[in-house]
């Protein structure tokens, strides 16, 4: 359609919509006389315009939201000051389009660190090419700016499959740009991310790019620059590298200081970097810098991981770039056989005579790899074991120094004497006489009228206590029971006996009006102050059956061990793995686990464990009902015994504003998490001996949600609350009385506020995001019986 | 396309934009994290999420903090509608060829059960097209929709943004809806 078109239909459209339904086609027929496009035209947009004012949604946005993390982190980047106060000059020039002379450009489809692509037509030849403005010109000397312009003719002669054809280049207005081959791809970073590659395809597809680079290099081409970011790839998998000899725009020369501060901002990291390029010495950077950034991009694909650390500062990073043998790809993947590391290490030796030569020679031993041949890279092997010879003995020492380290932390934990102001230790403090005494005397206070208890039972744990008494009131139900204050179940996990008690449930007025008053005035307004409201009115809450309570959040080991292999999001496979790089992310809690994960898990655990299973979960529809059952398998904990586990007697510490130092003394949250999950049981545990049950990661309870649920206890004793009826019918809306499920205590993200002992959210029993774990419940029956059934098996022998 | 054609930014807008106040700024920086920590923790059914519920929400943050004047919010939304749509538009065409490449997605045992709706979706690669194809022929009821449609304007937003009567805005909206909705009749 063609603008004059485009504009008749507008002025007709716009004037058929004064009039009235019935006169619309007469009108129009008299308009478009024999114009029958225009006629169809005009007469189908006053249809849609009866049927609609909007423009219809984006398919489920929050779901792409939460599937593709990346989204976020863009959207992020993208309203961040750089995007819009330093960068805004650019924006502006970029919002309309550039011209330049024989090109119709009509998207803006990326930007990269050299410049701004669109998608254009060239007019001479009606293609639809990708160009290319580059940025930063203006910071490039005259002598670069033409060795740069001389570079791309040069380039422009490239032929080769796995090459992005250069059509065009020139300058428009000083800014020089070029036209090149569009390819409908994604970058190698993006694909090496998005498809579940084997390690054979990411080898031939690497070979197919040695092979681009040594036809460049025999052309006498040096690429300079080569990086995920400037390897496209088809969806068919072809591989196109792009940007040969851009990076001479780059190189410094006697010009200086903004040319490196470009340069820096521009490279942004030097990951992929060979050891001469990052000590700048442009005149020994030849065809086997080129090799060192192919065997670095290999690296990285292969472990997800670079060749050298790359926290500091860039000079900092540069320099270990230059000077450091890399890493050893096994060093982050045992999988990795030694030919394929004797490869990688060869592209990547710190001297370039020990690397391959040329392009070719590496993609050569590649196909020999892949065929099972012997490639020519083993000799390094040699070299290697002597080196590694060297550095066992490195390690070895690094452990001792490590042992001695954990020994002093180990001993001045025991001792007080990090400098914080601790709470003397239960064990150290326990008199055993007073505290029987202590307990017998509370016990006379409330027994034998508790709840229809006897008086032969040791007193419940009646709020406030503190830690002294809490481990008390353990202890003495422990004796009581004939079970143990801590069990460790069959595959390591730590549970503490949480003894009966009661307890002032909820929030008070003034807590909940202060979380109230922090709520910001926005979309989940609403939602979040009737969160906060739920919370209330406080109400005293009685729980008469001990119970075991994880000492951690569910590990992502532990959750392995019982369900099976996941890509947890703070794992080395997951989309958060640079958040935790180095880190090992077993003893993280596992995350992105929704309710009936949690439910599932419990029910495997039981299986596992030859316990009778806690719930039944149907299969027969979706979403799955879920039926408590009697078993003493575990359980997800009810929100009030999660409650008065995380109080553990306390009834101060959530005064929301005068005393969250504790909170963020004692937890993972927003101001010392660095957003990301921690391995659990790092910090203090509470009066129960429990870890993390602020902050860390949201956990799940058993409970639903509603929002009246509480008030109905304002004025009587709440016994053992199950919480309201779940309702897996009515999912239409999530706020749906019992629809969503309780989590509590706050994540690493979380502001203090939340991670206190009453607040709850509410969430579709279907989510789950990387926010979210769980801690799991066992039954004192269940324990006992473990307990007894391995006392015989240690007696038998 | 010529010069003459393009949609004029008005002066006072491209020196106001340089003048966005720099905290400002960072704050909604600060908000929106937290406004996708919101997001992901509580999705809702039954009610489609959209981009401009993000861009109001940073905007409803900004007026609690007796922000800006309507002249820097408009700059201000005139970026986050344009970065909105490419970037949701980039994402789109990656999913997209991704999918065609074979890529696996792990699929959770309860995953995908509730694409429950009968409600038409925009398909943002067809609206990423048609609008470029908009552009070609009359730039500012592109840019109308752009505003409106990513940056979650109201018409007076948008007239201000533009430097144009809410009169112009409405009308370009409407007769930019239409024919849009004419691209996707296939």
């Amino acid at each position: 359609m063609s603008a004059d078109r485009y504009k008749r239909a507008s002025s007709l459209f716009l004037e058929a919509c004064q009039l009235p339904e019935n006169q619309q086609a007469e009108f129009l027929q008299n308009a478009c006389e024999n114009d029958h496009d225009l006629l169809q035209q005009v007469t189908r947009m006053l249809a849609q315009d009866r049927n609609s004012d909007e423009l219809p949604p984006i398919e489920d946005f929050g779901k792409l939201l939460q599937s593709d993390k990346g989204l976020i982190s863009d959207l992020m980047s993208s309203v961040s000051a750089d995007s819009v106060s330093a960068d805004s000059v650019s924006q502006a020039e970029t919002e309309n389009l550039p011209e330049i002379d024989g090109f119709t450009i009509t998207a803006r489809v990326g930007k990269g660190g050299m410049g701004v692509v669109y998608r254009a037509i060239q007019h001479s030849t009606q293609r639809a090419v990708a160009l290319k403005a580059i940025r930063f010109w203006q910071f490039a000397s005259a002598e670069s700016h033409r060795r740069f312009l001389v570079e791309i003719k040069l380039a422009a002669s490239l032929e080769h499959p796995n090459i992005a054809r250069i059509y065009d280049s020139g300058q428009s207005g000083g800014m020089p740009w070029l036209a090149m081959e569009l390819v409908e791809g994604v970058d190698l970073s993006d694909w090496t991310q998005s498809s579940s590659l084997d390690v054979r395809a990411k080898l031939s597809l690497m070979a197919s790019v040695c092979d681009a680079i040594g036809y460049a290099h025999r052309r006498g081409i040096i690429h300079r620059d080569l990086k995920p970011g400037n390897i496209l790839v088809t969806s068919k998998g072809k591989p196109f590298v792009v940007d040969f000899g851009l990076a001479r725009l780059l190189e410094s020369d006697a010009h200086s200081e903004s040319v490196l501060t470009a340069a820096g901002t521009l490279l942004g990291t030097p990951g992929f970097m060979s050891p001469e390029q990052a000590r700048g010495d442009g005149p020994a950077t030849d065809v086997r810098s080129d090799c060192y950034s192919l065997g670095s991009i290999l690296f990285w694909m292969l472990t997800g991981q670079h060749t050298h650390d790359l926290t500091g500062s860039l000079l900092t990073v540069m320099k270990r770039v230059a000077e450091e043998e890399p890493r050893r790809p096994t060093f982050q993947d045992r999988s990795i056989d030694r030919n394929l590391e004797a490869l990688v290490m060869k592209a990547v030796s710190l001297r370039p005579e020990q690397r391959y030569q040329t392009a070719d020679d590496m993609a050569a031993d590649l196909r020999r790899y892949l065929n099972g041949e012997p490639i020519t890279a083993t000799k390094h092997i040699n070299m290697l074991d002597h080196e590694n010879v060297r550095r066992r003995r490195i390690v070895t020492g690094s452990i001792l120094t490590l042992l001695a380290v954990a020994v002093i932390i180990i001993y001045s934990r025991s001792f007080g004497v990090d400098g914080n102001k601790h709470e003397p230790l239960a064990v150290q403090d326990v008199d055993t006489e007073t505290s029987d005494d202590h307990v017998t005397q509370r016990s006379d206070e409330t027994s034998p009228s508790w709840h229809g208890w006897s008086t032969q039972t040791p007193a419940p744990a009646i709020a406030p206590f503190d830690a002294t008494d809490a481990r008390q009131h353990q202890e003495a139900w422990a004796k009581h029971l004939g079970t143990p204050v801590e069990y460790t179940n069959t595959i390591g996990m730590k549970f503490r006996l949480i003894p009966p008690g009661e307890f002032l449930m909820g929030g008070t007025k003034d807590e909940i009006g202060k979380i109230i008053q922090g709520i910001t005035r926005g979309l989940y307004y609403e939602v979040e102050v009737g969160w906060a409201k739920s919370a209330g009115p406080a109400h005293r809450v009685a729980l008469t059956k001990p119970i075991y309570l994880g000492v951690h959040e569910v590990t992502q080991q532990q959750y392995e061990d019982v369900v099976g292999k996941t890509s947890n999001h703070f794992s080395p496979a997951g989309a958060g793995k640079d958040m935790v790089i180095g880190l090992d992310t077993t003893l993280h809690p596992i995350t992105g686990v929704i309710w009936y994960d949690g439910i599932e898990f419990c029910n495997q655990l039981s299986i596992k464990e030859n316990l009778p299973s806690a719930y039944h979960l149907g299969i027969d529809k979706v979403p799955a009902k879920v039926t408590l059952l009697d078993g003493t398998g575990y359980r997800l904990p009810t929100e009030a015994i999660w409650e008065f586990s995380c109080r553990a007697g306390n009834t101060t510490v959530d005064s929301i504003g005068g005393q969250n130092e504790q909170i963020i003394r004692e937890s993972w949250i927003h101001t010392n998490s660095s957003s990301r999950t921690h391995a659990v049981g790092q910090l203090k545990p509470n009066g129960f001996g429990l870890y993390d049950m602020r902050g860390n990661v949201w956990e799940w309870c058993q409970d639903a949600w509603a929002a009246e649920y509480h008030s109905r206890f304002s004025d009587t004793i709440a016994v053992d609350p199950p919480g309201p009826a779940f309702d897996e019918e009515s999912f239409q809306s999530v706020y749906a009385q019992g629809q969503s499920r309780i989590i509590r205590g706050g994540c690493f993200m979380s502001p203090a506020g939340l991670c206190s002992a009453s607040y709850k959210e509410a969430v579709m029993a279907t989510n789950g995001n990387y926010h979210l774990g769980l801690r799991v419940s066992l039954s004192v029956e269940a324990v006992r019986q473990a307990i007894a059934a391995g006392s015989k098996y240690s007696s038998g022998h | 396309m010529p010069a003459s054609e393009k949609f004029p930014m008005s002066a006072e807008s491209r020196s106001a934009r340089k003048n966005v106040d720099e905290s400002l700024v960072l704050r909604t920086y600060r908000d929106l994290k937290e406004i996708a920590r919101l997001f992901l923790a509580r999705e809702r059914i039954g009610h489609t999420l959209q981009p401009t519920d993000l861009v109001h929400e940073a905007w409803l943050r900004m007026a609690d903090d007796a922000g800006p004047d309507g002249r820097t919010r408009a700059d201000f939304g005139v970026l986050v509608g344009q970065t909105m749509r490419r970037i949701l538009v980039d994402h789109a065409r990656k999913r997209a060829a991704v999918k065609r490449g074979g890529g696996a997605r792990r699929l959770t045992l309860h995953g995908g059960m509730f694409t429950n709706s009968d409600k038409d979706f925009i398909d943002l690669i067809e609206l990423d097209d048609a609008l470029n194809r908009l552009a070609e022929m009359n730039p500012r009821h592109a840019k109308v929709v752009e505003l409106r449609y990513f940056a979650g304007m109201t018409v007076d937003e948008t007239a201000a943004a533009l430097n144009v009567s809410d009169w112009t805005v409405k009308g370009d909206w409407r007769v930019a809806r239409a024919w849009l909705m004419t691209q996707f009749e296939n």
